[in-house]
């Protein structure tokens, strides 16, 4: 399989007035075409930052990231992001949200309506073209996030624990909704998260990172389509439980 | 959701404005009849100032009205009242227009051009602290009263205001949009077009209500001190001849013009806010 992300020597130290604050030492990476990654650890072990620097919006101190064997220097709009906090615009309707990048971009207006369609569709929002943010729940201004970013082609997508805040039943739908359109799109995904469950679930491949260090890296073996049934058998209860067994410490 | 609004008309909110009239009514009347020469001076009464005050406003047509009198009629006040409603608010409206679309332009080339804002930025700081009033006299040896000089000192009063009031709102537009648009691909002038701009809207239309009342204030205080015509002119005529109840009448008309005004921009700001969510602590 091709390499689409590579990380290699990848330092970072934010410099504070309380002395030097070093987040990652020395991470080293790659990442498959096509393939979904988590990324796990304790909070305050990098994971964010690992994702900004991927994501063009933050520097390292040394090493690299490569996509597509070219070298990382700032945010893209091939590497699509869904933060945490909701980001999308309140003064655009749920429409104009998803058409945002395109807009950007300057794509013609028949494409632009077709793959707005198309996401609105995918994401269940085709009855709330025209609703402003502040009109919906969480659980849609969500689900306008990923649509939004997807809609704008992205080649990898970053997620920085996008479903944090939200509650459980709206969790669920929203994870099997992102492994809907995945398996539609198929787009390399970094997916970070302290979630154990919901890595397992998502992801192919699980890596823990504490300290500013990867300690290891576990393969899921659960076949696609995924269905809720997998989150309580008793595979998955054993990798739950391995997962732990790093993080706890 | 939240902010639902009764549209019914509650006249029990102006049950204290109808008293407050009636005690007026009734205290300027005892007032008037024991002092019949002075009481229209010091404290005229509702129906002197309808009888007399109105009307009177016909002897501030022209200076030849003003020396040699004038008969009192409701038709010629109305016209001067009129004349000189419209200077004013053509007055404060222009300044307020121009001053708001200068300092807003103005604001956003400084936060997006940093040798704009370094060759600025001290100087309007330094000229936010000189209170607007205290300009007057230098702009009326500038220009004496000519209407330029008018127009330009309160153009430049309410620049000085939004142009602080907008380098303010583009520091505070959330960091997260700016790196979202980075995200979706946007160059520095697009963040400028899909993000600052929407995102400031809220805080320029607070500033824009706080400098509708200030234009008012210095267009008046222009008027006082620099103008030929205008009402602010009309109130010190009438002060110059002791008519009380004409001032009044001016008093009054300001208030219905500053509620229109305000009504005005609270609809424009409502508008333009739409998509924004809004708290009410006032029931």
């Amino acid at each position: 399989m091709d390499i689409k992300i590579k990380v290699r020597n990848l330092y970072k130290i934010f410099k504070t007035d309380n002395g030097d604050l070093s987040v990652l030492e020395g991470l080293n990476l790659d990442v498959y075409n096509k393939e979904f990654v988590s990324i796990v650890g304790p909070s305050g072990c990098g994971k964010t930052t690992f994702l900004s620097i991927i994501a063009g919006l933050e520097t390292v101190t040394s090493g690299a990231v490569y996509l597509d064997g070219k070298e990382i220097t700032g945010p893209s709009w091939e590497r699509g992001v869904i933060f945490q906090e909701d980001s999308i615009l309140p003064w655009r309707t749920v429409k104009k949200n998803i058409q945002y990048g395109l807009e950007l971009r300057g794509v013609s207006k028949q494409i632009m309506d077709e793959r707005t369609e198309r996401f609105l569709k995918l994401v269940k929002l085709s009855n709330f073209t025209k609703f402003y943010p502040k009109e919906l729940s969480g659980g849609m201004k969500k689900r306008v996030a990923i649509a939004s970013v997807f809609a704008n082609n992205p080649s990898v997508l970053l997620m920085d624990e996008p479903f944090g805040g939200l509650d459980y039943p709206t969790k669920v739908k929203l994870q099997e909704a992102t492994l809907d359109i995945w398996e539609k799109e198929k787009k390399v995904t970094l997916f970070v998260t302290h979630d154990i469950e919901e890595a397992i679930f998502l992801s192919e491949r699980v890596i823990i990172l504490v300290k500013g260090n990867i300690i290891d890296i576990i393969d899921v073996p659960f076949k696609r389509p995924r269905k809720y049934d997998i989150r309580t058998c008793i595979e998955m209860q054993k990798l739950k439980k391995k997962l732990w067994s790093y993080i706890e410490e | 959701m939240i902010s639902i609004r009764k549209r019914s008309f509650n006249y029990k909110k102006y049950n204290g404005v109808i008293g407050l009239l009636i005690i007026w009514e009734i205290i300027a009347t005892i007032f008037e009849i024991n002092n019949p020469e002075t009481s229209h001076i010091i404290f005229p009464s509702l129906h002197y100032i309808v009888a007399h005050s109105i009307p009177g406003f016909a002897t501030f047509w022209g200076m030849q009205s003003l020396i040699f009198g004038a008969k009192y009629s409701y038709l010629e006040a109305f016209k001067v009242l009129l004349l000189h409603s419209g200077i004013t608010i053509l007055r404060v409206l222009s300044g307020l227009i121009v001053g708001v679309l200068l300092g807003s332009g103005i604001g956003l080339l400084m936060g997006s051009v940093r040798f704009i804002r370094n060759l600025i930025e001290w100087p309007l700081q330094f000229a936010r602290m000189i209170p607007p009033l205290a300009l007057i006299p230098l702009f009326l040896v500038w220009f004496g009263g000519r209407e330029i000089g008018i127009f330009i000192y309160i153009t430049f009063s309410i620049f000085v205001m939004i142009v602080v009031n907008t380098i303010q709102a583009i520091k505070n537009v959330p960091h997260k949009y700016i790196k979202y648009a980075y995200t979706m691909g946007a160059n520095k002038y697009q963040l400028y077009r899909t993000i600052i701009i929407p995102a400031i809207i809220p805080e320029i239309t607070g500033g824009i209500r706080v400098a509708v009342g200030v234009s008012w204030a210095i267009g008046l205080a222009g008027e006082y001190l620099a103008a030929q015509s205008g009402l602010g002119r009309l109130m010190i005529l009438s002060e110059q001849f002791t008519y009380t109840g004409r001032m009044f009448v001016i008093a009054v008309l300001f208030m219905f013009y500053n509620v229109i005004i305000n009504n005005l921009v609270i609809l424009f700001s409502n508008y333009v806010t739409r998509w924004q969510e809004k708290y009410s602590p006032v029931q």
